[in-house]
């Protein structure tokens, strides 16, 4: 009981209006302490976001590329003919349901003041054409370039075409950058399959 | 001591909303990469399935097509295990097992699997692949067929084309613009030549295809090796007019089928043909097998009506021989299909054909060893003929006018002919394989509407 006594007097001296404030080593640690703390708290944070940035840049690009590689080959595989138009441009000639044909152009927009910067585009019409073009893929690094094959011989390995007489098989390369103010960029490269034109002529 | 109750009490209360709001956020960022993780699983899921269901439609299609190649191959389990209705046939095709919990099937439809001439059948194809508990990708694809032709190009050799004259030409025309045998055909002339001639090789070998001083307007085509063009050119409407050589209109991927082709069977029986005479009933269609052609001095076979003709004459030995100021006429009207084995030299007035159109006189090389028959032709005038022998080496001598095609082993023109490929014989041929005239993936729901009738009940 006496101990009880002693130590509720001294727990009620601590707690009395003269109770001992902190010293200023005390307090210069605590401040130190607690901004040490908070900064990685922040870090952690800041990095969590940035992450969660990237990953969500990552999969948009991903989901971006998936569904332009998907509208360029049910393009390329219709195609009865192709126009070579430049590494980042060409043209294919695509059948309608009756006999006729039309024309759609796949092309890497370099020009800066077009609102397609930078992207992967499909345009109907020729090259030259005035039609909107639209983007399938945003923020395309300038490295972009199509590849053109002839047909697969036995033992040939790749075989790059010459023009567009043997041009049997495109491929598309591209890099996708998705950039943020204060983050790493989210780069995704895509080199496609070698999509054959299925109606164009080989032979009988 | 209220006061020190008091402020413990504010002290755990602002740890634990603290700590809660912490955790709702670590509780977001986690939802947020689950989901983030789930949709790019979703995507790549997708993406497998569609290229499942799209290699499936075309394994279906594939399967029609073969079915249709055996029908035209003369066999009568062709569509066996197909489901048919008048000319319609369907088929499905189940149980894929792709991987795990995916499975896949592709119904096939055929829209006539018996055409006449000239009907280009249709297969569609509905391929899908089905994750577990996940809605099915599907692809439909349509593909129109058509009879292969044998005269496909102008000038096409297994082995070797070769120009051997110093003024030789080579273009096209289409003796039948309205695709109607029945109406008129259309003679060449050189106000409405076109630049669709063709000169191929599937030779790999540097002399496949020597064009040497040959004037080519149209296009050029080896298995692999540059054409040898010496002072000649290649050139098309599209040729810049400062071009002698467009590489555009060149290419080293050439690949072709050379089937052999048998005499058909039957046919009345005669001597050797050895003095003018006269074949065939004009307006009717004979066939008639003989030994061989011995004409000589003015002889002269004259062709009457739709005449096949086979010679029976053996490999290695002179089937045909028309030499001296003899020749084979073929007037307007009259067609000639001719079968031959042996070896054949058409010289003296050579052939004569009054038609416009070369496909009525065909000549059938059925020799079987490569390089096993020569036929050696000469034209008067001008040469109307379409000859496929693919193991044939076959020589057109003339400095006239050559028209039709020619698909042989090795092909050499002396003279300085000009040759005219006719472009309707691309799509000649009533027994060929079919191949693919036009293919269409379905991916619009108006497209896919007027095929979604068939796919129901089975």
């Amino acid at each position: 009981m006496i101990i009880s006594t002693q130590s509720i007097e001294r727990e009620a001296k601590c707690r009395g209006p003269f109770r001992r404030g902190f010293t200023l080593a005390e307090v210069i640690m605590a401040a130190t302490l607690s901004v040490l703390v908070l900064a990685a708290v922040m870090s952690a944070f800041l990095m969590i976001g940035r992450t969660g940035y990237n990953m969500s840049g990552y999969s948009a690009v991903e989901a971006e590329v998936r569904r332009s590689l998907e509208t360029f080959a049910v393009d390329v595989r219709q195609a009865s003919d192709i126009h070579w138009n430049s590494d980042q441009s060409i043209t294919l000639v695509l059948p309608t349901a009756t006999n006729a044909t039309r024309l759609v152009t796949y092309c890497y927009d370099s020009d800066a003041s077009s609102g397609t910067f930078r992207c992967f585009c499909r345009q109907s019409g020729p090259a030259d054409s005035m039609a909107p073009k639209q983007a399938l893929v945003h923020g395309v690094a300038p490295d972009f370039l199509f590849r053109r094959y002839k047909l697969d011989q036995a033992g040939g390995g790749d075989s790059p075409a010459a023009n567009d007489l043997e041009t049997k098989q495109i491929q598309v390369n591209l890099r996708a950058v998705r950039t943020g103010v204060t983050t790493v960029a989210a780069t995704q490269a895509a080199i496609s399959a070698k999509f054959i034109l299925r109606n164009k002529r080989v032979s009988n | 001591m209220h006061r020190t109750v008091h402020f413990r009490r504010d002290s755990r209360g602002t740890v634990l909303i603290v700590a809660m709001l912490v955790l709702a956020f670590i509780a977001f960022l986690l939802g947020s990469y689950v989901n983030l993780n789930l949709t790019t699983s979703r995507l790549a899921n997708r993406s497998y399935c569609s290229n499942v269901a799209f290699n499936l439609a075309e394994a279906g299609a594939e399967e029609a097509l073969w079915s249709f190649n055996q029908t035209a191959a003369g066999s009568s389990a062709a569509w066996v295990d197909w489901q048919q209705n008048g000319s319609t046939a369907w088929r499905k095709f189940s149980d894929f097992d792709l991987s795990p919990n995916t499975t896949g099937w592709v119904k096939v439809y055929v829209d006539n699997n018996n055409p006449a001439a000239g009907i280009q059948p249709k297969i569609v194809a509905l391929g899908s692949a089905s994750p577990f508990n996940s809605e099915p990708t599907t692809k439909m694809i349509e593909i129109t067929l058509h009879r292969r032709s044998f005269f496909a190009g102008g000038l096409v050799a297994k082995e070797r084309v070769a120009f051997q004259g110093a003024n030789t030409s080579v273009d096209s025309w289409n003796s039948d613009p309205d695709n109607d045998p029945t109406t008129p055909a259309v003679a060449y002339s050189y106000g409405i030549r076109r630049d669709g001639g063709g000169v191929a090789s599937s030779s790999v070998q540097d002399n496949a295809a020597m064009v040497n001083e040959a004037n080519i307007w149209g296009y050029v085509a080896t298995g692999g090796a540059q054409p040898e063009i010496g002072g000649g050119s290649v050139r098309g409407a599209d040729t810049p007019a400062d071009v002698r050589v467009d590489p555009r209109r060149i290419s080293t991927d050439f690949v072709a089928n050379f089937p052999p082709v048998t005499a058909p069977e039957g046919g009345a029986s005669i001597p050797l043909i050895v003095s003018t005479t006269s074949l065939g009933t004009p307006g009717a269609k004979t066939t008639w097998r003989c030994p061989g052609i011995v004409l000589a001095g003015n002889d002269t076979l004259t062709i009457a009506g739709d005449v096949t003709l086979i010679l029976t004459a053996g490999p290695g030995s002179r089937g045909i021989s028309v030499t001296g100021r003899a020749s084979i006429n073929i007037p307007a009207g009259a067609s000639l299909a001719l079968y031959v084995e042996s070896d054949a030299l058409i010289g003296g007035n050579g052939l004569a054909n009054g038609n416009a159109a070369p496909v009525s006189c065909l000549i059938w090389g059925t020799n079987t060893s490569a390089g096993g028959q020569d036929l050696r032709i000469a034209g008067n005038g001008a040469l109307k003929a379409a000859i496929y022998a693919p193991n044939g080496r076959v020589t057109l001598n003339g400095n006239g006018d050559m028209m039709g095609s020619v698909v042989a082993d090795m092909i050499t023109l002396t003279g300085n002919a000009a040759f005219h490929y006719d472009e309707s014989l691309g799509t000649y041929g009533t027994t060929t394989p079919f191949g693919v005239a036009k293919w269409r993936e379905l991916t619009s729901q108006a497209s896919r509407q007027a095929y979604q009738s068939v796919f129901v009940g089975w």
